[in-house]
């Protein structure tokens, strides 16, 4: 009986997952060593991720493929993986502190690498059932982390908060999901295009389908209305895992996103582009106004976050055309100001102990001169001012939503921009100008890990400035085929 | 014609259980609900002609999991779980809102499926869904669903752990 054919699984398409899931589950094992060794974790965690680079020459340009199509690799998913392994590296780094005296650092591991395993299946694949399925693994372990170093009432509400409204959209998602598989009869994307839908009837069916995909993903990105759970699950988490939590599970959502207009080809149709101005507009305005007067530093990078995330889905809206390069670029910049302004947050918390408000700052320039130059760096380029990247993934992204014809869109951006820079300088002005009451608590203490790593995150956003037109040349999709 | 009462009939038992769910005031009757929602709805699978699946459902949902939710509801012995809210216009606002918001979800499923009505009432394919062909599918074109749902469920029992311990 030979009526089955059998799938070309091909397992190189799966392999960073399958070595970052078998040295998840090694370092669930060092429980068993004395206290000491989890100390030394950090170091082979940056080790195996630095490996998954390695991946790289074999992906590039060869659209590896496995599993029927399910998951295939192309120039633009190798870029959205170098993200995501950037974004877990930096978080590790700004978890070592913490993890450094805690036993349950191999969980920690283990949780963020399955978290890095479902994102880079989520940037691969091909399919919305895999799709689910991964961003359901990201979810469950995020869930985890932001409750796993809780210490009070605080932590538990966030993570309970996060896992309810998250279970919430990932029903939404599915129940889109069921919408489309019943007006097409196919999961996969490819043969998804609405002009492949047999009967104009099911057309009705099959949006509603995506907008509600559209609505689970937002959850992740964390666009307005779907924002609710950002501050309070960035403040009750610990700072690096906020940290991560406002980079990665952005960059993996925003992939499929990416997919999702590119090969289906949806946000030509007027509903669809409809639901995206709506959500860029939203949080670029809501996201902007609550940042004004929050006093938390964390909670005042969340609305910040917000925000941003509606500057990216203006790229969204033009995406067949320019919209493309800008948003990766618009990306690559976010990963390192946003983790980058976090981290400086993990810093101040380590040193001060408990949750940073903005006045806590205040006197950082005289205490720690090159924190606080790293922290103008990252306000300035989350604000768009010129020779940080900030600017250019602004200006590009701007750019080709005015040469689309969203002219609307892009005023309300520029305007929230403006509105921005007030709370974004309020931090610089608190580092520089305010003088700290009773005297320098910032303490210079010799040489420190996380404000060189810091220091080099700046660096390089100066950089991003400095070769932008070079790297967004390089980022045009279509040119790397 | 007897497919379409026995389909409505199972319809109007789930959606009514379903209520019950959430608007019940003890713990175990909605327990009670949720066990007739999840019977009813794999009537509605033998009617699709889709065994296996009704089996499973029977099984996993009613054989196991609703067994467990009487069992903790039991343990934890909890008798009124609906606790007085104070009756506030914020209150009235957000429910009402949240009522218009289900009820227009609601409108726009119905009206899309209407529309889609003509093509999807004829050609109903009866699921050829035997052990063996669902095995087969199952390990060779979903293969790698099955293994990232093993991949979920490890994850999942990792974080139960480590949220359920003792500090």
């Amino acid at each position: 009986m030979n009526e089955m054919q059998l799938i070309d699984i091909n397992i190189v398409s799966v392999g960073p997952e399958i070595i970052l899931l078998a040295a998840g589950i090694l370092f669930l094992f060092f429980k068993l060593f004395p206290a000491k060794l989890s100390r030394y974790l950090s170091v082979p965690a940056m080790i195996i991720l630095f490996c998954l680079f390695i991946f790289l020459p074999f992906f590039r340009d060869n659209n590896v493929a496995g599993f029927a199509g399910a998951i295939k690799w192309d120039n633009t998913s190798l870029l959205f993986y170098i993200l995501l392994l950037f974004a877990a590296l930096l978080a590790i780094m700004f978890s070592h502190g913490k993890l450094k005296d805690n036993e349950r650092a191999g969980e920690f591991y283990f949780l963020l690498y399955v978290a890095q395993a479902g994102m880079i299946l989520m940037v691969t694949a091909r399919d919305l059932l895999i799709v689910f399925l991964s961003m359901e693994i990201l979810s469950v372990s995020l869930y985890v982390l932001v409750g796993m170093f809780r210490a009070g009432k605080a932590q538990m509400e966030a993570m309970v908060k996060y896992f309810l409204l998250g279970s919430f959209s990932s029903a939404v998602f599915l129940m889109g999901l069921a919408l489309i598989y019943g007006a097409s009869g196919a999961t996969h994307f490819d043969s998804l295009y609405p002009a492949t839908i047999s009967s104009l009837h099911m057309l009705a069916l099959f949006y509603i389908g995506v907008v509600m995909v559209l609505a689970g993903l937002g959850f992740k990105i964390a666009a307005v209305p779907f924002h609710m759970w950002a501050p309070d699950a960035y403040e009750g988490a610990d700072e690096s895992v906020a940290a991560f939590l406002a980079a990665a599970p952005k960059i993996a959502a925003f992939a499929v996103i990416y997919r999702l207009g590119m090969i289906m080809n949806l946000y030509t149709v007027e509903t669809l582009t409809a639901v995206i101005v709506v959500m860029s507009a939203g949080s670029m305005v809501l996201g902007n106004l609550a940042a004004l007067k929050q006093t938390m530093l964390i909670r005042m990078l969340a609305y910040s976050g917000i925000a941003q995330v509606g500057y990216m889905l203006i790229g969204i809206l033009v995406l067949p055309q320019s919209g493309a390069a800008a948003l990766l670029f618009y990306l690559f910049v976010y990963v390192f100001m946003n983790m980058g302004a976090f981290g400086i947050a993990v810093f101040l918390s380590r040193e001060k102990g408990g949750n940073v408000a903005i006045d806590d700052l205040a006197g950082l320039a005289k205490g720690r001169p090159l924190v606080a130059f790293a922290m103008a760096v990252f306000m300035i380029s989350l604000a768009g001012i010129p020779p940080t990247g900030g600017f250019f993934a602004k200006f590009y992204i701007f750019k080709s939503g005015i040469e689309a014809g969203y002219l609307g869109v892009v005023i309300i951006a520029v305007i929230a921009t403006v509105v921005s820079l007030y709370y974004y300088f309020r931090v610089i002005m608190a580092m520089y100008m305010q003088e700290k009451e009773e005297g320098a608590r910032w303490g210079s203490a010799g040489f420190d890990f996380l404000p060189a790593v810091l220091f080099l995150c700046a660096f390089a956003l100066l950089a991003c400035g400095l070769i932008a037109p070079h790297l967004l040349s390089s980022l045009m999709p279509g040119e790397a085929h | 014609m007897i497919e379409q009462a026995v389909f409505w009939i199972l319809s109007i038992i789930m959606v009514v259980s379903a209520l019950g769910v959430i608007m019940m005031k003890s713990a175990i009757n909605s327990v009670i609900c949720l066990l007739l929602t999840m019977l009813s709805l794999a009537g509605v699978y033998v009617l699709q002609g889709s065994y296996i699946v009704a089996l499973f459902q029977i099984i996993v949902y009613v054989g196991a999991i609703v067994v467990l939710f009487l069992f903790v509801v039991m343990l934890l012995n909890i008798k009124n779980i609906r606790r007085e809210v104070a009756v506030d216009y914020r209150n009235f606002i957000i429910s009402s809102l949240a009522v218009l918001t289900v009820a227009g979800v609601v409108c726009i499923l119905w009206y899309a499926l209407r529309l889609s009505m003509p093509e999807a009432g004829g050609d109903i394919v009866p699921a050829a869904a035997g052990v063996k062909e669902m095995a087969l599918e199952l390990l060779n074109r979903h293969l790698l669903a099955l293994e990232l749902v093993s991949v979920l469920l490890l994850a999942g029992a990792v974080g139960a752990l480590l949220i359920g311990r003792k500090e």
